[in-house]
C-alpha cells in the first residue's frame, strides 16, 4: 500500500484544483472585481470615462426603482421559501409514507419542470396567464366563472403573486428531490419506534424528519435565497418588469440600466449592491444554521 | 427480512385502522396525482397546441386538436435556422454539463476530504459566485473576453456556463461526498490503487448520480 494513495502531496492537490480555480476566477471573480472598479466611474461605453468616487452609490441609495426591485426580490424569495421548500417538504413527507402508489412516477414528473429552460417556462406561463386565450381564463369560462377571469399579468397589485407561482411551479420538484434524498438517509427504525409509541404522521414529520434533515434544509434555504435574489429569465420573458416597474427585479434592473440606458458605471454599482444584499441575507439565515452545526458537533 | 417485517407491520396496522387508512390513502394519492398533473399539464398543453392552426387555437385554447397538423413545424424548420440553434444548444449543454461534472467533482473531493490551509476560504470563494446574477456581470465579462480574444468562438459560451454552474454543483456535491464513507478509498488503497485511479475509478462512479443532478440543473 502506497502512502500517497490516501494522502496525496500538496502538489497533487494543487494540480487537481488549479483548472477549476483558474476558470472560475477568470469568469466570475475577475468580472466582479472589474465591476467594483467600474462602479466608481461614470461611463456610458465611449472613450470618456470619469472618476466620480462614491456618487454612484449615493445615487443608488436614493434610487426608488432599485429598492422597489429589492422589495420584489424579497417578496419572491419569501413566497418561494413557503411555496417551494414548504410544499416540497410536505409532498416529500407524503411520498415517504407507504400509502402512496407510483412513487417514482411522481418523483420524475415533479422534477420535470426543473429541467426546462427558464425562458421556455416564462413563455409557456405567459400563455397560461393570457387574458383572451390563456389556460386559466378558458378553464374559468368552461366552469361558468367568467367573472373571475382577470388580465393576470396586467394588474400591478397581484403581479408578484402571478410571477411567483410559476417560479414555485418550476423548482418545487428540484427541492423535493433534494429533501427526498435527505429523508431516505434517515433510519427506518426511528420511525418504527415512533409508531410503536403512537406518533401520528404529522408528529413524525415535525419531531423526527424535520430535525434529522435540518442540514439539508439549510442548504435548500441558501439555494432558494441565492436563486431568487438573481432571478432574471422568468421575469424578463413574462412581464419584462411591467406593468410599470411593478414586477421589476434587481437583475432585470441592472440589465436595463446596462443595455437600454447604457449607464455602465451605475449598473456596476447596482451589481455590487446585489452582491452585498444577497450576502447579507445569506449571512442572516446562516446564524440559526451555525447554532445547529454546533449542536451536531457536540 | 426487512421487507417481511414491514409487511407484518402493515397487516397489523391495516386491520386496526382499515377505513381510516383507506380514506387517507385515497386523499393523499389524489393530492399527489393532482400535483403531478399540474406539473406536466402546461407543457402538454403547449405540445398539443403546436398541432393546431391559429384559428383553431383562438376558438378553443384548451381542447385537443381536431387533427394532427404539422404546418407549424414545417414553418419553423423552413423559415428559421432552428436546426442550427438546436445543434448549438445541444453541443453547449453536453460540453458544459461534462465540464461542470468533472471540475466540481474534483474540487469537491478535495474540499470535503482534506483539511488543508485555506479550505474554508476556498469553499466560500466558490459559493460567492452563486450570489451574483450573470446578467449583472455581462459588460465586464464581455470586455474581458474581447481583450483576451476569447469572444466570437463556438466555445466562448462554455466558459460562463461552466463557471456560473460551478457554485451550485459544488454546494450539492461537497455535502454528498462528505457522506461517503472513507473506508471506500482505504479499501481501494490497500488493494494497490493509485490516488488518481481511486478518484476517477471508485469515487467518481459513486457520486455520479448526485453530481449529474447538481450539474445539469443550471445549464440549458
Amino acid at each position: 500500500m502506497k502512502k500517497s494513495a490516501l494522502h496525496p502531496k500538496s502538489g497533487t492537490i494543487l494540480a487537481y484544483m488549479l483548472p477549476t480555480f483558474l476558470i472560475y476566477t477568470f469568469v466570475v471573480i475577475v468580472p466582479i472585481i472589474s465591476a467594483i472598479r467600474l462602479s466608481f466611474y461614470n461611463w456610458s461605453g465611449g472613450k470618456k470615462i470619469t472618476y466620480i468616487g462614491l456618487n454612484n452609490y449615493v445615487a443608488l441609495l436614493k434610487d426608488n426603482v432599485f429598492w422597489q426591485s429589492f422589495r420584489n426580490n424579497i417578496t419572491i424569495t419569501v413566497l418561494c421559501f413557503i411555496g417551494q421548500i414548504g410544499l416540497a417538504f410536505i409532498l416529500a413527507s407524503f411520498l415517504q409514507t407507504r400509502m402512496i402508489k407510483w412513487k417514482s412516477f411522481h418523483r420524475i414528473v415533479a422534477y420535470f419542470p426543473a429541467t426546462i429552460s427558464a425562458v421556455v417556462v416564462g413563455f409557456v406561463w405567459s400563455f397560461v396567464y393570457n387574458y383572451d386565450y390563456g389556460l386559466i381564463n378558458t378553464v374559468l369560462g368552461i366552469l361558468n366563472l367568467s367573472k373571475w377571469a382577470k388580465p393576470w399579468l396586467d394588474n400591478p397589485d397581484s403581479i408578484m403573486y402571478a410571477v411567483s407561482i410559476h417560479i414555485i411551479w418550476q423548482y418545487i420538484g428540484f427541492y423535493m428531490v433534494i429533501i427526498l434524498a435527505a429523508m431516505a438517509s434517515i433510519e427506518k427504525s426511528i420511525y418504527e419506534m415512533a409508531e410503536i409509541d403512537g406518533a401520528s404522521g404529522f408528529q413524525k414529520a415535525i419531531s423526527i424528519t424535520l430535525p434529522m434533515i435540518k442540514n439539508t434544509l439549510a442548504v435548500t434555504v441558501m439555494l432558494c435565497i441565492s436563486g431568487n435574489m438573481k432571478i432574471f429569465d422568468h421575469i424578463y420573458t413574462m412581464t419584462g418588469g411591467g406593468p410599470g416597474n411593478s414586477s421589476m427585479v434587481m437583475a432585470l434592473d441592472v440589465y436595463k440600466t446596462t443595455f437600454i440606458k447604457s449607464q455602465y458605471g451605475y449598473a456596476s454599482a447596482m451589481s455590487v449592491g446585489i452582491l452585498v444584499l444577497s450576502m447579507l441575507l445569506i449571512f442572516i439565515t446562516r446564524i440559526p444554521t451555525m447554532s445547529w452545526r454546533k449542536e451536531s458537533d457536540d | 427480512m426487512n421487507k417481511n417485517e414491514t409487511r407484518t407491520n402493515q397487516v397489523k396496522f391495516e386491520t386496526t385502522n382499515k377505513v381510516r387508512t383507506l380514506t387517507a390513502t385515497i386523499i393523499s394519492n389524489f393530492i399527489l396525482i393532482l400535483f403531478s398533473f399540474t406539473c406536466v399539464f402546461p407543457i402538454i398543453w403547449v405540445l398539443y397546441s403546436s398541432f393546431k392552426t391559429q384559428a383553431e387555437f383562438m376558438l378553443n385554447p384548451v381542447g385537443l386538436p381536431s387533427r394532427l397538423n404539422f404546418a407549424n413545424y414545417f414553418q419553423v424548420l423552413t423559415q428559421t435556422n432552428m436546426d442550427l440553434y438546436m445543434l448549438n444548444s445541444f453541443r453547449n449543454t453536453v460540453l458544459a454539463v461534462l465540464g461542470i461534472l468533472l471540475l466540481s467533482f474534483i474540487s469537491c473531493y478535495f474540499l470535503s476530504r482534506f483539511r488543508f490551509k485555506g479550505r474554508n476560504f476556498l469553499y466560500n470563494y466558490f459559493v460567492i459566485g452563486m450570489l451574483i446574477p450573470l446578467h449583472a456581470l455581462l459588460v465586464p465579462l464581455y470586455i474581458q473576453f474581447k481583450n483576451s480574444h476569447l469572444s466570437n468562438h463556438w466555445y466562448t459560451l462554455l466558459f460562463p456556463y461552466i463557471a456560473f454552474g460551478l457554485p451550485i454543483a459544488i454546494v450539492l456535491v461537497e455535502s454528498y461526498i462528505a457522506s461517503i464513507p472513507r473506508e471506500l478509498e482505504e479499501a481501494a488503497a490497500i488493494d494497490g490503487s493509485s490516488f488518481s485511479r481511486t478518484l476517477f475509478g471508485i469515487v467518481l462512479p459513486v457520486t455520479t448520480p448526485n453530481s449529474s443532478y447538481g450539474s445539469y440543473h443550471p445549464v440549458f
